[in-house]
């Protein structure tokens, strides 16, 4: 955008802004300053509200009207009220979670004790047939989000025990580059069977997203670990993390981008928190311009899949073939090799970006859970067989069951004690998507529903 | 002997059609025409004494609308009553004349494997726990769930105690009275297969790929093997032999790795020219299948060098059953499939094992991972006698999908072997060596289309499980469950 334009730009924000009341703003990460030990809820929800009240930047919002899949604009506001303030709000559950959510918060700490005494844990490898191997927990992203959606519900001094832990991943594998990968054969194996011989030399990680989709996990860091400033430092990274992937994935492309929509979409919305807090007004105004782009793709996407949700009766295996060819009704994304397939719409969900789908498409939603009920009934059985419906192997890979249970917390809106029948058990020791299940139940206890649902923007 | 025969077998139908009448079910044990649990008996054997003979006809065909059925698992079926679990939590009864829903009880979550029954209850291993329920009307007697997890192999029972591994890390002997724990063996990694009981102690294994043994009424820990080769043993089971264990493993590597690898090891040690699938096939189109005993007797010796130099192959092992020693190194090679679980085997009518496995000298070979064979395995020697089927050089079409990489378990009654194949089940008779075709058809789903709710197939359903009761043959497949009636013969 030239020079020129940019004195326009922000009168119009301004105006817009003021016209709307001033209530939409984005959500500053807490200073080291704002405490969170012995907090109530109350108090942490008033904290929240309060630097939201005095932080005075404001948001842009489109100008033209052209009409399209989803009207313009209409998805600029939802990114804005998104990114305002996170659905999971509580930096410390202590004193404000249910007595029957107890034995979770019990689960969880036993969870990540057993895992820091483990570590340096290596990733998972998990060759479950002729979908071929995959690794899992090899990107401390993955490790940085989960452990930090924890924080808040733990006692001290594993609190603080996970929170060194977490500045150690942040300081020698920062999840926004290449160290971000751990070494794929060191460390502990997280497997519980035994491995022949040389058979995990030249392990090859699955190709991730753009880092740009761990920025959610960066801020969740920022947010729940309480490490505002570390991130702040590493503003010059963020950004040329962000700029690299619109230069590089913007437009997104369905065959290279349909697994990571969901993440980059919740990596645009932490990067607006971050820039955000460090007014960085200017990357948010170009931000929002793609977050309209991303949603609207994902969100095209989303409706389109669920338009084609079907449960036919084959006459004969070739229709069931051609069936499975394409993408199974629109629910699962074929991956190569054959075998392979992924719930592509559910992976990578979080709260925000669960929240813009049901406000954006809540038939589509609607259909795709109904799904699940109908032909995956033991979708949540970590190790079980499998419920993917196709592909000759003997059991789904890990982040199965996590997408599920994230499209069921965030797109069912289900409450903490259905979640908590569906969290299971671990796949191994150092499970992030255990601990990230455990941890969204012990979030969604202590959220409102109306906090969950927040139908209208702006509303709180 | 034709008289004594048909003597046995109106005794057979007198009691079925007594038990049927009375519709008798609580208070009093299984008889020799039921299929009270898992394999028949707490020896896992999949053996009754009475084989079901042809013709056989249809007699009905359950599904359940909306509801799928894990496809590892067995109908249970007593005293004219079946018993079938579903993911979406229902227990069903299902009356066996006429395949009429008796009752339906909600578990809470999916029943995960085939109920024990014993004494009019039904033991079921479900996600939400462990349940007890009224086998005469579905009533819940009682449940148990110590931790998160669930149960998701199906237990055993025996001296008033139900005997099952939980996916929460533990092996629980619970009272059939009242659920409570008489003792628990921790073992720090979920168990995800089924138990096996004889004598006095119980057969386990935990996903630690550890095989544990313990007094059935102490739980002290008789012998625990060392960590056994294989990436689970999930849906697997102990088989009691004798004074031998036997049990699978799902392979370390994917299958589609071992099943490759094994066809060329086999080949070569065969003598083939190389291994390309013309070779092959011309080989399995010659009378060198039949090998000779001392080909045959090489072979397995290579077989048992090859298992012993790379052991991370072996999935089928024999275990002592007093002191869990494993020197006996059986010449098997994985095969299974689909679901990447191995294929069972089945005790046969003289007390070795019917084992399906890898070999060049068979003429059982029929697809793409050809070199399939079915014989005798002698436990207590590891060696295996061929067998070889009357057709010629491969199985008639729909009698034996000899490949692999698909998915069969083996059920024996009398002198039959019924190979119950995905979506085909047929019979191998081991008197005359003639394989029948008794139902289903390959890529179907047992002979049926496909349901819409049940997509967790491919090209018909990864596995299916049959039983035996009175002159019943009754099939679950494609989470449908399919009764069969034929005739009733004594054979023992």
């Amino acid at each position: 955008m030239g020079s020129l334009w940019r004195p326009i730009v922000l009168v119009l924000i301004v105006g817009i802004h003021f016209l709307s009341g001033g209530r939409q703003t984005l959500l500053a990460i807490p200073s080291a300053s704002a405490g969170v030990k012995g907090h109530t809820a109350e108090q942490d929800a008033g904290t929240h509200q309060e630097t939201s009240r005095d932080n005075k930047r404001e948001i842009q919002v489109p100008t033209d009207a052209e009409p399209e899949f989803v009207p313009r604009g209409v998805l600029r506001q939802e990114i804005i009220r998104l990114a305002e303030r996170p659905v999971f709000r509580f930096r410390d559950t202590a004193g404000v979670l249910p007595e029957e959510m107890k034995p979770l918060q019990e689960d969880l700490a036993g969870h990540i004790r057993q895992w820091l005494e483990n570590e340096p844990l290596a990733p998972l490898v998990v060759d479950i047939g002729l979908a071929g191997r995959e690794i899992f927990f090899a990107h401390s992203g993955e490790v940085i989000r989960a452990l930090s959606l924890a924080i808040p519900h733990l006692p001290e001094p594993l609190r603080k025990e996970v929170i060194s832990f977490l500045d150690v991943q942040w300081e020698e594998h920062f999840p926004l580059g290449t160290q971000a990968w751990y070494p794929l054969g060191e460390g502990k194996r997280r497997e519980r069977h035994l491995w022949p011989p040389n058979s995990l030399e030249n392990l090859q990680p699955v190709p991730g997203p753009h880092p740009f989709a761990h920025l959610y996990a960066v801020w969740c860091y920022a947010f729940y670990a309480d490490r505002g400033d570390r991130v702040s430092k590493a503003w010059p990274q963020i950004y040329r993390c962000w700029e690299d992937f619109r230069r590089t994935h913007l437009p997104l492309e369905s065959r290279r981008d349909a697994l990571w929509a969901n993440g980059y979409l919740a990596g645009l919305i932490g990067f607006l928190r971050i820039a955000k807090n460090l007014g960085q007004q200017t990357e948010i105004s170009a931000a929002l311009d793609d977050g309209e782009q991303l949603g609207q793709w994902c969100v095209e996407r989303f409706r389109d899949g669920a338009a084609r949700l079907d449960l036919p009766i084959f006459e004969n295996v070739g229709q069931f073939d051609r069936w499975r060819a394409e993408d199974m009704g629109g629910f699962f994304l074929p991956l190569p090799p054959h075998h392979k397939a992924k719930p592509d719409k559910f992976h990578g969900l979080t709260p925000e970006v669960g929240q813009l789908f049901v406000r954006q498409a809540p038939e589509a939603a609607a259909a795709y859970l109904k799904f699940v009920d109908r032909s995956l009934p033991g979708w949540y059985l970590v190790g079980e067989e499998r419920q993917l419906h196709f592909g000759e192997n003997f059991v789904d890979y890990p982040d199965f069951a996590l997408s599920i249970f994230q499209a069921q917390a965030f797109l069912g809106n289900q409450p903490a004690g259905q979640l908590a029948r569906w969290v299971d058990i671990p796949w191994c020791v150092g499970d992030p998507y255990f601990v990230e299940k455990l941890a969204i139940c012990l979030h969604v206890a202590v959220v409102t529903e109306e906090m969950m649902q927040a139908r209208e923007p702006g509303k709180y | 002997m034709g008289r004594r025969k048909s003597w046995v077998c109106r005794f057979w139908l007198l009691i079925l059609s007594v038990s049927f009448a009375l519709g008798i079910v609580a208070g009093h044990a299984a008889t020799g025409a039921d299929w009270p649990t898992l394999r028949r008996d707490m020896t896992r054997s999949g053996r009754v004494p009475v084989a079901v003979l042809p013709p056989y006809r249809q007699v009905w065909v359950v599904f359940f609308e909306g509801e799928m059925i894990p496809t590892y698992t067995e109908p249970i079926a007593v005293d004219g009553l079946v018993f079938v679990g579903t993911y979406s939590g229902n227990l069903y009864c299902i009356d066996a004349p006429t395949g009429k829903i008796r009752w339906r009880s909600f578990l809470g979550g999916p029943v995960l494997h085939s109920p024990c029954w014993e004494n009019g209850v039904l033991y079921v291993p479900g996600a939400s726990g462990l349940w007890a329920v009224r086998a005469d009307n579905g009533g819940v007697v009682w449940s148990f769930q110590k931790a998160r997890g669930g149960f998701s192999g199906s237990p055993a029972v025996s001296s008033d105690l139900v005997l099952c591994g939980s996916r929460d890390g533990n092996f629980y002997a619970l009272s059939t009275h009242d659920g409570n724990v008489v003792w628990e063996i921790p073992v720090g990694a979920p168990i995800r297969s089924s138990s096996a009981v004889a004598g006095d102690l119980v057969y386990f294994a935990s996903e630690d790929m550890r095989v544990y043994a313990a007094e059935v009424r102490t739980g002290k820990l008789v012998w625990r093997s060392e960590k056994l080769w294989g990436q689970t043993f999930r849906d697997a089971f102990p088989i009691v032999v004798g004074d031998k264990v036997v049990i699978r493993t799902n392979p370390v590597l994917h299958f589609g790795a071992h099943v490759a690898a094994d066809t060329v090891f086999l080949a070569r040690e065969a003598g083939l020219a190389d291994h390309h699938w013309q070779t092959i096939d011309a080989y399995l189109r010659s009378p060198k299948i039949f090998g000779s005993r001392d080909q045959i007797l090489r072979e397995q010796e290579a077989i048992r060098s090859r298992l012993r130099a790379e052991p991370w192959r072996q999935t089928f092992y024999i275990l002592d059953a007093r002191t869990g020693d494993r020197s006996i190194i059986a010449p098997v090679l994985y095969t299974g499939g689909c679901a990447g679980i191995e294929n069972p085997p089945a005790v046969g009518p003289d007390g070795r094992l019917i084992v399906i496995y890898r070999t060049a000298y068979t003429n059982f070979s029929l697809g793409v991972a050809p070199f399939v064979g079915v014989g005798y395995l002698d436990v207590d020697t590891g060696e295996i006698e061929p067998i070889f089927h009357e057709h010629g050089l491969q199985p008639p079409w729909n009698t034996f999908w000899g490949t692999a990489d698909e998915a069969q378990s083996l059920t024996t009654g009398g002198s039959l072997v019924y190979f119950c194949h995905q979506a085909t089940l047929s019979s191998l008779d081991l008197e005359s060596r003639r394989l029948t075709n008794i139902a289903g058809n390959r890529d179907s789903w047992g002979g049926f289309r496909n349901l819409p709710w049940v997509l967790n197939e491919w090209h018909g359903p990864a596995r299916a499980g049959l039983v035996i009761c009175g002159d019943m043959l009754i099939w679950q497949v494609g989470s449908r469950v399919i009764a069969l009636r034929g005739r009733v013969e004594s054979q023992d």
